[in-house]
């Protein structure tokens, strides 16, 4: 049975589909839910409210491109959902002089391996890591983060510059104690 | 030949021309590009990126779904529970019901009472009939039964009267239970017509009584039981039981010895107190974890989850391997009423299991090693309970506590291999109900060997736990029992 299929099971409310789907996707998902949170206990709470977000509005997949991207979306809202609900996850508007910050190249971070990559992001201040995973890997644009956030256009490029700084000292870091070690 | 155009000329004029553009035209084009489909430069080294989350996820969301949909799923096991209770308990009612098992029943356990003023005429068989009745009571040599009765109880009266019977107290029967009244008056009078010799055989029964009456215990008396139907109800019937006791018995002797437990030896009355020790083994294979069960057939046939939908990178294990789960305990069992014991133990139980990932690049392997300390409560129902053999079966619930668990993930991609130890997916405690049916075997009074086989439905109790994936398992029991 194909995936058109097990939405309409799920959409009639099937209990055997809605775990099949769950078996399908939830690592997939878990992996999305991840890169938003800070420990597994956060990204398995994510998930869980996502998959029940899924199984809520199931109806209203159209079948109109992956099942699976649109799975994601609504798994990255629900986490910008926890973001904004949280009032202690409030970003801070860098001063411009941020935009000048020894920023890790695009090279450096693409050679690094996803669990390599992941494990550093989740050291990152939570506003950092969520700017960071919209711009750079959900390909969101600064405007659209911005209003996914509520936050300025200005405050979403700082808060990406900065990241990307910290993650150049944390492997600028990582080189040193490797260094040392040798 | 055609000749080429003047315009020819114009075009390469602006061949290599160009327009230069500002940033302000790009960012009016990309905001109409739909965006957020991870297309970020980092988008693809996380497109295959995937975590197994816990089984506790999936249950948190069961827990919002339409209860309807689970109910119906765990209504089954209780419907099959509630059979299962009832054909053990229609089982064992007809086995106690059997002519046999009263008389056994009734030796072992019932005590019943009865005090008759002095001067109050009950009704009496006459003495001829008396003397084989005799014979026969002495053979229920097994008997626990007791009856109590005054020493002044009147010589034999065979004109009864409702208020003759009155003062006639039987506290193991039920108001006007004419057969067993009659019956226990019979036999009354039936130890006061034993010689002399006899009487002293009772002499450790009898009892003074604060009012000044002897209270005789008598351990040898049948029949006192208001299921057992015997056809006395009235004083005169009552002789025919001098003829229709040793025909039960006779019958009783013949089944019992035509019966393949036979051993020479009475049925087991007697309570005891056993320490079985000993060994379980679930048998262990290969499954599908909660993540790959694939039982939903109409979605997928495949339990490769790859095949399905075509997610070559899922993490959904490939495979799971079950090594055989083993438990080592102690348990304290009472034989309290019966042919029923109870029971509670104490044992450690070690299980394990091997799952297989396959990533894109890489296939992992994860062993998880959990250790329990496991609690079991039981009861047992002995359907043959000889002194030195008993066929029985058994149900009882059983709840492990986590006390250890390893997790070990261990990655390859065919040239490197990298181990490494994990702590972020510990099992919780977990239980289960169970039922079986086992034989034991005595060398000698105390020593004896056991051997069960049973069917464990496992449930959560905390959460995520070993057998959340898996949760009936057939095994078997197995061990060294002393009796006290």
């Amino acid at each position: 049975m194909d995936e058109n299929a097990l939405v309409e099971a799920c959409v009639e409310g099937n209990y055997r589909a809605q775990k099949r789907l769950y078996q399908l996707y939830a690592p997939q998902m878990m992996g999305v839910c991840m890169r938003y949170s800070s420990c597994v206990a956060d990204a398995e709470d994510i998930l869980q409210d996502g998959f029940i977000k899924i199984y809520q509005h199931i109806d209203s997949y159209t079948g109109q491109g992956a099942l699976g991207g649109w799975m994601r979306r609504i798994m990255i809202n629900t986490a910008l959902q926890r973001f904004r609900e949280n009032k202690n996850m409030q970003l801070v508007r860098m001063d411009d002089t941020d935009l000048h910050l020894r920023e890790v190249s695009d090279d450096v971070l693409s050679k690094m391996a996803a669990d390599e990559l992941m494990a550093k992001l989740q050291q990152l201040p939570i506003g950092f890591r969520t700017v960071f995973n919209l711009y750079a890997i959900e390909g969101f644009k600064h405007h659209e983060i911005a209003s996914q956030l509520g936050i300025s256009v200005g405050t979403s490029k700082s808060q990406y510059s900065r990241s990307r700084a910290i993650l150049r000292e944390m492997i600028e870091e990582e080189n040193k104690l490797s260094e040392r070690a040798i | 030949m055609k000749e080429p155009s003047e315009n020819s000329d114009l075009n390469k004029k602006f061949e290599n021309f160009a327009y230069p553009v500002d940033d302000t035209n790009w960012d009016a084009i990309s905001m109409r590009i739909p965006s957020g489909k991870g297309v970020g430069f980092l988008g693809e080294k996380f497109s295959t990126y995937t975590v197994s989350p816990s089984a506790g996820v999936w249950r948190g969301i069961e827990a919002s779904l339409q209860p309807g949909a689970r109910r119906r799923i765990a209504a089954w096991w209780w419907y099959g529970a509630a059979a299962a209770v009832f054909l053990f308990g229609y089982l064992a009612f007809m086995q106690i019901d059997t002519p046999e098992n009263q008389m056994q029943i009734v030796h072992k356990e019932t005590e019943t009472s009865m005090e008759s003023k002095s001067g109050v005429g009950t009704a009496m068989p006459d003495s001829g009939s008396i003397a084989p009745k005799n014979n026969n009571t002495e053979s229920n040599s097994a008997s626990a039964e007791a009856i109590t009765i005054t020493s002044t109880v009147s010589k034999a009266s065979t004109n009864k009267t409702e208020n003759e019977k009155g003062p006639i107290k039987s506290e193991s029967s039920h108001p006007g239970n004419i057969a067993q009244t009659d019956h226990i008056t019979w036999v009354a009078e039936d130890v006061r017509d034993f010689p002399n010799t006899e009487k002293e055989s009772f002499a450790g029964n009898i009892s003074k009584m604060s009012g000044g009456t002897d209270r005789i215990i008598l351990r040898q008396i049948a029949g006192v039981f208001p299921g057992l139907h015997l056809p006395i109800h009235t004083a005169e019937l009552a002789g025919e039981m001098s003829t229709l006791h040793p025909m039960i018995e006779l019958a009783d002797n013949k089944k019992q010895k035509s019966s393949p437990f036979y051993d020479g030896t009475e049925t087991s009355s007697v309570n005891q107190v056993s320490i079985l020790a000993g060994s379980q083994l679930a048998f262990a294979g290969n499954g599908e974890m909660d993540m790959a069960e694939s039982s939903y057939s109409g979605i997928s046939t495949s339990l490769n989850p790859s095949e399905g939908l075509g997610l070559s990178n899922s993490s959904i294990p490939v495979s799971v391997n079950y090594s055989t789960p083993v438990y080592y305990g102690v348990n304290g069992e009472i034989k309290f009423w019966k042919r029923f014991s109870g029971g509670l133990g104490l044992g450690y139980l070690h299980m394990q299991t091997t799952a297989n990932f396959r990533y894109a690049l890489q296939s992992e392997v994860r062993e998880t090693e959990s250790k329990y300390l496991s609690i079991p409560v039981y009861i047992k129902f002995n359907f043959v309970d000889k002194p030195k053999y008993t066929a029985y079966g058994t149900a009882g619930n059983s709840i492990d506590f986590l006390i250890w668990q390893k997790t070990t993930e261990t990655y390859s991609d065919g040239q490197n291999t990298e181990i490494r130890s994990v702590n972020n997916d510990v099992k919780g405690n977990q239980a289960n109900i169970y039922a079986g049916i086992g034989t034991s075997f005595k060398f000698t009074n105390h020593i004896g060997i056991f051997a069960e086989g049973s069917l464990m439905q496992y449930y959560s109790i905390t959460g995520t736990n070993f057998y959340s994936q898996k949760t009936l398992w057939p095994g078997m029991r197995f061990g060294v029992l002393v009796s006290f």
